[in-house]
Order: structure tokens, then sequence, then C-alpha cells
């Protein structure tokens, strides 16, 4: 899948929106810091303070969207302004702070977490238009992240039936060298750079294997090495759903932590 | 036939996968956030704020980081009480915008009407140890002047034409030309008397001694005074009999009635006192005035060196007795201005002393009711007159409130359990000027009492809280910078004398006499000094022009010589002559890129003194 067609908006109107109100926003701070000295206090320097703080709670009410996506019509909907919101409370913070780096531990922290969540938020965007479109575009086997285990032991199981039927140097070569490796799922990160990474050098031994065999075990090795195939596309899936799912770890414990952070910091600005 | 890889998803399940549980991320989210805010919570109860603030407070304020109190209002945020508490303790109001704005209009009524503006609109903390809290937003200061410097307009002093008279005559070509003829190139001829000073100033103030006598002095005599008819004069005796003087009685000589001088030292005393007691014959009523200016002065800083008695040592059943005190005394102002609907009364202000009176009586002191009552007659027989008069002489109301004070120091040492009521008092009777009792000064009143009710009423809330008061060392300063300004005031007030009641000023023959006796005894004087009429007019050298500037040579002539600014100054003629461009001469400098141009660079916005 080529970079631009990762980094095109599914809602090109969305962006324009969003760059419209992100020029609107950074045109207000200049007259504002042009009308009178900026403070996160007062005026201007509070109201962006206020709006990034009901963004973020905007944000945060991202899981309701199944039950009660009615106000934006559908969840699409809830996932672009979820999208492009989180960026635009980014710029708000930034500005309500007067493009300044905070004085305190606890200014940076509420920076670093909206930096954080911001970041893993966009790198989720990129991961959820990436990982798809390459696994449709690059693998033959399509599978169900919970069916995986079980579509490995399918595997091994037929794997184990074919050797079998096979001779005893190839079945001790088989038992050996390859079904501790069928059997056993090998997720990894190089998936998310190239989906077939790998492959070559796994299935060389049993290419090795193929110029040994005679006629009939020929046959066997090649169905062998289809099986194994199949299992390292299988582990591929298995390793980008899975990178699919476990990202939010990132963004969202992080986000809880922000919200945390920020209810402090408007009790506090209340207080004192 | 070989196994191939298959397309889609091989084989179909037996069971539909399970929907994630929406609640995997976000409870442990909701969970870490809430713990968060609990952890920050206990830190905040346990007395630990510091994870809590925006960033370290400065490192004067290090001390009391963790008591946010001592600056901050719950529910309100820095008050500018808990600013004063420490930076002007006296209460003097001098750090704040009305004050600020009386500095640069010299307009009370401006200043009166001066926005409030808090100190932490401008002094942000909690920007870091080694953060300046005088590091102000250039663009405060916009929000009421020009933008820019090359929008500032020109001074003052040029723009009005307003140069005030040095007091002297000094043709500046003269001297350049004597200088010149010692030998003393031009271009260096300034720094011979524009001494150079210390960072901290900026040039040495001439001095007669150090820059004039070598030349305008022999041997230390500036001249002599010929012969005045002795009826005229102080006899040098009688004057040396009043204290130490810096003349000997062998530099007179007496013959014929007549009295002449013939050593004449720059400040005679003799020729001084002379002087002063020529002008208070021959004008009394300028001498009242000056008089009458410096009592009402003398009477300003009595009052706020009474203010500035600091909360910090007053316990709190005291404090409480000053809050209700106050609350007593705005109610009364809010009373008179009602009464007054806005037209003097001078009865009015006449009942205010009622409540000294009744004071007094509650005081059980004899003495005291005695003078009281003495007094009381004297103001009844005003309260009966149809119209008070409107010209009583403010020595008058002087002298009456010095004997009003000095009872109610006799209230304070009869029971000292009517100090705080004593020194309320006290205050309102100094806060008493003549000419004052207008709505506008009524206001003014009640709007000062009001502010330092809310200085008690806070203070009170923090003695409650258990918040310690500030050292009351940090009155020091303020208190000797107004003590300082009071023996001034009371120096002059005795050089200047006291007529002699229903002195009638000297007319026809008598004046002309003794004004032809006054020219005669300051002839030494008048080479350089300037005689208006009976007054040897007071002497500014080098007295700065810009009034709301700070501007230090010293930089300045590391960059240029005096003539690059004060072009044609060696050709001058007069000592009011200025020689300067004005605020074009800066600008070729300050611009942008070049040198700084801030306002801070040569203004302040607080006024640097407080009397």
């Amino acid at each position: 899948m080529r970079v631009a067609q990762v980094l095109r908006p599914k809602q090109p109107r969305n962006l324009q929106v969003t760059l419209g109100l992100s020029a609107g926003l950074l045109l207000v701070y200049a007259l504002g810091s042009h009308l009178t000295p900026w403070s996160p206090k007062r005026g201007f320097g509070l109201g962006f303070g206020v709006f990034a703080a009901l963004a973020f709670v905007f944000e945060m009410s991202y899981p309701a969207r199944r039950p009660a996506a009615r106000p934006l019509f559908t969840a699409k909907n809830w996932i672009q302004a979820h999208v492009y919101l989180g960026v635009v409370a980014l710029l708000a913070i930034v500005i309500h702070v007067g493009f300044n780096w905070p004085k305190g531990a606890f200014g940076w922290w509420l920076l670093m977490l909206s930096v954080w969540t911001t970041l893993t938020g966009l790198l989720g965007v990129w991961l959820q238009k990436w990982i798809p479109s390459t696994l449709a575009e690059v693998l033959q086997v399509e599978a169900l992240y919970e069916r995986i285990p079980a579509l490995v032991e399918q595997l091994v199981a037929e794997a184990d039936g074919l050797m079998s039927e096979s001779s005893d140097m190839l079945e001790r070569f088989y038992r050996t060298e390859v079904r501790d490796r069928l059997a056993k799922l090998a997720p990894s990160w190089g998936f998310l750079l190239d989906v077939r990474g790998g492959r070559e050098r796994a299935l060389e031994p049993l290419r090795r294997m193929v110029g040994f065999a005679d006629a009939e075990e020929k046959a066997l090795v090649e169905d062998l090495l289809s099986i194994y195939t199949e299992k390292m596309e299988l582990d591929a899936q298995y390793s980008l759903q899975g990178i699919l799912r476990r990202w939010l770890w990132l963004h969202v414990p992080a986000a809880g932590l922000l919200m945390g952070l920020i209810v402090i910091h408007v009790l506090t600005w209340f207080w004192y | 036939m070989a196994r191939q890889v298959r397309w889609g998803t091989p084989g179909k399940s037996d069971h539909y996968p399970p929907l994630r549980n929406p609640w995997v991320f976000l409870g442990p989210a909701l969970l870490l956030g809430a713990a968060a805010m609990g952890l920050l919570l206990l830190f905040w109860i346990g007395g630990f704020r510091t994870p809590v603030a925006p960033g370290a407070v400065i490192g004067q304020h290090a001390n009391i980081e963790a008591r946010c109190e001592e600056c901050h209002t719950p529910r309100a945020g820095v008050s500018d009480t808990r600013c004063q508490r420490c930076h002007d303790p006296a209460g003097a109001g001098r750090l704040n915008n009305a004050a600020h704005v009386l500095f640069g209009s010299g307009d009370p009524r401006k200043a009166a009407a001066a926005p409030r503006v808090d100190c932490a609109h401008c002094h942000i903390d909690h920007r870091g140890r080694s953060w300046a809290l005088t590091r102000v937003d250039e663009g405060q200061c916009s929000q009421c002047h020009f933008r820019t410097f090359s929008a500032h307009p020109q001074f003052a002093v040029l723009r009005n034409h307003s140069t005030q008279a040095p007091g002297i005559r000094f043709p500046h070509d003269r001297h350049v030309a004597e200088l010149a003829k010692l030998g003393v190139v031009e271009k260096d001829s300034c720094i011979k008397c524009h001494e150079p000073s210390g960072p901290a100033r900026d040039l040495e103030p001439i001095s007669f001694d150090r820059h004039c006598a070598s030349c305008h002095a022999k041997e230390g005599s500036v001249g002599l005074v010929e012969p005045i008819p002795q009826a005229l004069l102080i006899a040098p005796d009688a004057l040396a009999a009043q204290g130490q003087v810096n003349f000997r009685p062998d530099e007179f000589e007496t013959s014929r009635g007549r009295i002449n001088k013939t050593f004449v030292r720059h400040k005679d005393d003799w020729v001084l006192a002379n002087l002063r007691k020529m002008r208070r014959n021959i004008d009394p009523e300028g001498c009242a005035v000056e008089r009458g200016a410096l009592l009402a002065r003398e009477s300003q800083l009595r009052r706020k060196l009474a203010l500035s008695a600091p909360l910090a040592g007053l316990d709190l059943p005291a404090l409480q007795g000053r809050e209700a005190a106050l609350d007593s005394e705005i109610k009364g102002a809010e009373a008179r201005i009602r009464a007054q609907g806005g037209a003097a009364d001078p009865p009015a202000g006449l009942a205010r002393l009622d409540e000294v009176f009744s004071a007094v009586a509650r005081s059980g002191d004899a003495a005291a009711k005695a003078e009281a009552a003495r007094l009381r007659g004297e103001i009844e027989a005003l309260r009966g007159a149809t119209a008070v008069p409107a010209g009583l002489p403010a020595e008058d109301v002087e002298a009456r409130k010095r004997e009003l004070l000095a009872l109610l120091d006799a209230v304070e040492a009869a029971d000292p359990a009517l100090k705080v009521r004593a020194e309320d008092l006290r205050r309102r009777l100094l806060a008493f000027n003549p000419g004052e009792v207008g709505v506008e000064m009524l206001a003014r009143v009640r709007d000062q009492r009001m502010a330092e009710r809310a200085r008690v009423r806070d203070e009170i809330i923090l003695r409650q809280a258990g918040i310690a008061s500030p050292p009351a060392a940090l009155l020091v300063a303020e208190q000797r910078a107004i003590r300082d300004a009071l023996l001034e005031t009371r120096r002059r007030l005795r050089e200047i004398g006291e007529a002699a009641s229903g002195t009638q000023a000297l007319a026809g023959e008598a004046k002309a006499v003794s004004l032809q006796a006054l020219g005669v005894l300051t002839a030494a004087c008048q080479k350089c000094h300037i005689l208006d009429g009976p007054t040897m007019l007071p002497v500014r050298p080098a007295n700065p022009v810009l009034a709301r500037a700070t501007f230090v040579h010293a930089p300045h002539l590391l960059q240029a010589d005096c003539a690059r600014c004060h072009a044609g100054v060696e050709r001058s003629k007069q000592a009011t002559e200025l020689n300067f461009k004005g605020v074009e001469s800066c600008q070729e400098c300050h611009r942008p890129r070049r040198v700084r141009q801030d306002c801070q660079s040569c203004h302040r916005y607080h006024p640097r003194a407080m009397p």
C-alpha cells in the first residue's frame, strides 16, 4: 500500500474543516495576543483551555458510540469527529499556554500526556488504514483473530497426517525441524514493515529437502511447504491483527490519566 | 495434485467469536485517571502541594511554596491583599494602579477613577525558581499607552515647554569658555561638573563646594554684605544664642546703626536667617501659604505613618476591633455622602469631631475632658453660625488637630483598652483636611477605608487559618522613608518660622526700604541665585527633566559624547535651555534590532518613593 493512500483522508471535507478551524484558532490567537498580553488564566487563553477540556471530555466519550451514536448519526462520523477534534484539542492546548513550554512538573505531565494521547491516536489511524489493506492485498489467507490458534492446530494435524505416510528420514526431519515451529504461533513486529518478511528464510530448509526427496516424497514435502506457508500467513495475520487490537493500550490509559489530571487542573484553577 | 495455500478463510468456525468487552480498555483508563486524581488529592490534603502546582514559585517565594494560602484566596485567586501583606505592609497603596495613574498624571481624580489592576495580572509566579516577577509582558503597558517606541510621544518637558527653572543663573557658554582657558577641551568640559556616578545613580549632584567654590569663593568667602540698618536685621549674637551657626563675630562691623559683614560664606546662616525674617515682614501671606502647604504635608505624612502600623503586630481581638471600627467609619462616610447630596457641608465635617470628643469623654481623663470642653465651645460657636467661614485658616485647623491628637495620646495613655479605638480616631482626625469635606473626598475616604477593611478581614482569615504574620521588619524601610520625609518637612517648617499673629505686610516706603536692604543683604548671593521679590528661588541644579522615566547617562556616554544629544550646549546662555532634541534623539539608537526599546528600560510602573 502506498504512503499516499494511507495519507489520503476518508472524508476530505472533514480534513478541510479541521484545517480551517485550526487556521481560525491560530488567527484568534494572533489577534488576541496582539490586543492583550496572552494569559491562560483569562480572556482568549482561558477560552482555549475550556474548549480543549470540553473536547477531551467528548473524546473520552468515544466508547459510547455503539449504543448512542445517534447524535452523530453513525459510528463512522463519531470516529471522524474523535480523530479530528483530538488534533484540534491539542492545538487548543498549545495555544492555551501561549506556545510556551510548561514551567512545572504538573504542566509537563499535562502537555506530554496530551501529545502522547494525540500521537498514539494518530498512530492508531495509520494502523487502521495500513494493516487491513496490507493483509488483504498481500496475504492469501484470511482468518479471524480469535480462530487463528484453532486453524494452526488444524494445520499441525494436517501436517502430522501427511508425514505419517512419509519415510522415516522425512518424518524425522519433520519432527525435529518443522513441527515445533509449525505448532507454535510466532507473532512478530517485523510483519508491520514487511508482511512476508522472514518467509523465504524459514522455508529454505524445506526447499532443500525437496532436492533430496524422491518423486513420491517430493509431493509430500511440497504439501508440507504449502502448510508451512499457510501457517506463516496466519502468523502475519495474528501479529498484525494483534497490533490492531493492542495499540489501544498505548492510547486509552494515557487518555484516562490525562482526564484525571485535567480534572485536578480545573479544580485547582477554580480553587486558586 | 499438490496442496495450495487457500484463498480466503480456511474452514468455518463452529461458533461466533465473542465481541470484545468495551470496558477492557476504558475500565483501566478510568481507574488510572481516578487513581491519579486520588493520589494528587491525598498529596494536597497532606500539605504536599508541589505536584499540583503549575510550576515552582520564584526563589524569593520558595519558603512559602507549600502554603498556597499565603498568596491564594480560595475561590478568589491571588488577591492583592495577600501580596500587600509583605510587599506593602504599611498599606500605603503605592503599588496599585491608582498610584501608577497618580504618578503619571498627577491628577487625583483620574487616579481615583483608574481601573483596578490586580498584582497577579502582570506579575506571574509559578514559572520556576529563576524567574523574576519584575519581568512583565510589554503588552500590559500598551493596554493604556502607545504600542511601540516609535510612537512614543515627545517628552512632556519639551512638549509643554515646562522646563522648571533651575533657580540659578548659569550660562553654559561662559563656563565652557573659562574651562577652555584652563586647557580643558570642549568635549571634556561637561564631565568636569556633571560627574558620572555609580551604577545605582545617574550623575553626581552639583555641589557648590566641589564645582563652584574654586572660582566663586576666595578663601571661603563669596563676597560681603554692605552696611544695612541694624533695626531690620537679627543681631548676630541673638542668632548665635539660638544654636550652632557657621559665622564668627569678627566677620561683622557695626557703625552708626548699620551692620555689615566682611566675609560671607555659601549658605551663610546669618544671611539666610535675615532673608527669611525680611521675607516674613515683606510677604507674610506668601510665607503663610508656604507654611500651610508644609503643614498639610506634615499632616499627610503623619497620617501615613499612623496607617503604617503593622497589622502583623495586632492580635485577633484587636484585629476584630479594628474591623468593627472601620465598619463604623465606612457607614459614617456613606451616611455623610447621602446627607451631603453633592454639596460641601462643613458642619458634617465638624460632626466628625464629635466622635473624637465622645471618646475623650469616655476615657476618664479629667484634663483631657476639660480641654475637650474648651474646644467644644469654640466649635459650637462655629456650628451656630449661619455659614461656617470657608476661609478658616489652615494653620488654625492644623493647630486644632494637634490639640486633638494630644488629647488622643492622653486617652490612650489613660486607658490602654482604648488604644485601637484611639488609633482609628487618630487616623480619621489626620484624614480631616481643610477644604476637603466634599462628596468626592468622602467617597475617597470611604474607598480607602474599604480597602483597609479588606486587608483587616483577610488578615483575620489568615490568622484563623494559622498562617503566621509576615515579619514586622518588612515595614521598617517604608516607615523610615515616611519618617525621613516627615523630618525634612519639619525642618523646613522650622526654617520658615512662624509669623507673629496678625502681622501686616509691609507697604509703601517701609516695604521699599526692606526690599532695598534685602538686595544689599543678598548681593553676593545674587551673582548666581535669583531673587523673586523677597523669596530666593530654590536651586535645582541638573534636575532630572524626565520626571517619570529613569535615564542613566553612564552607558550612553560609552556610545557617544554629550554633544550627540545636547548639541549646542556650549553656546547656551540660559540655564533653562535643555539643548536636547527629545525623543527623536533616543529613537536614533533605540529601534528594532539595534538597542532594546521596551518600556521597562526607562520606565517603572510603580512610583519609586512612597511619600
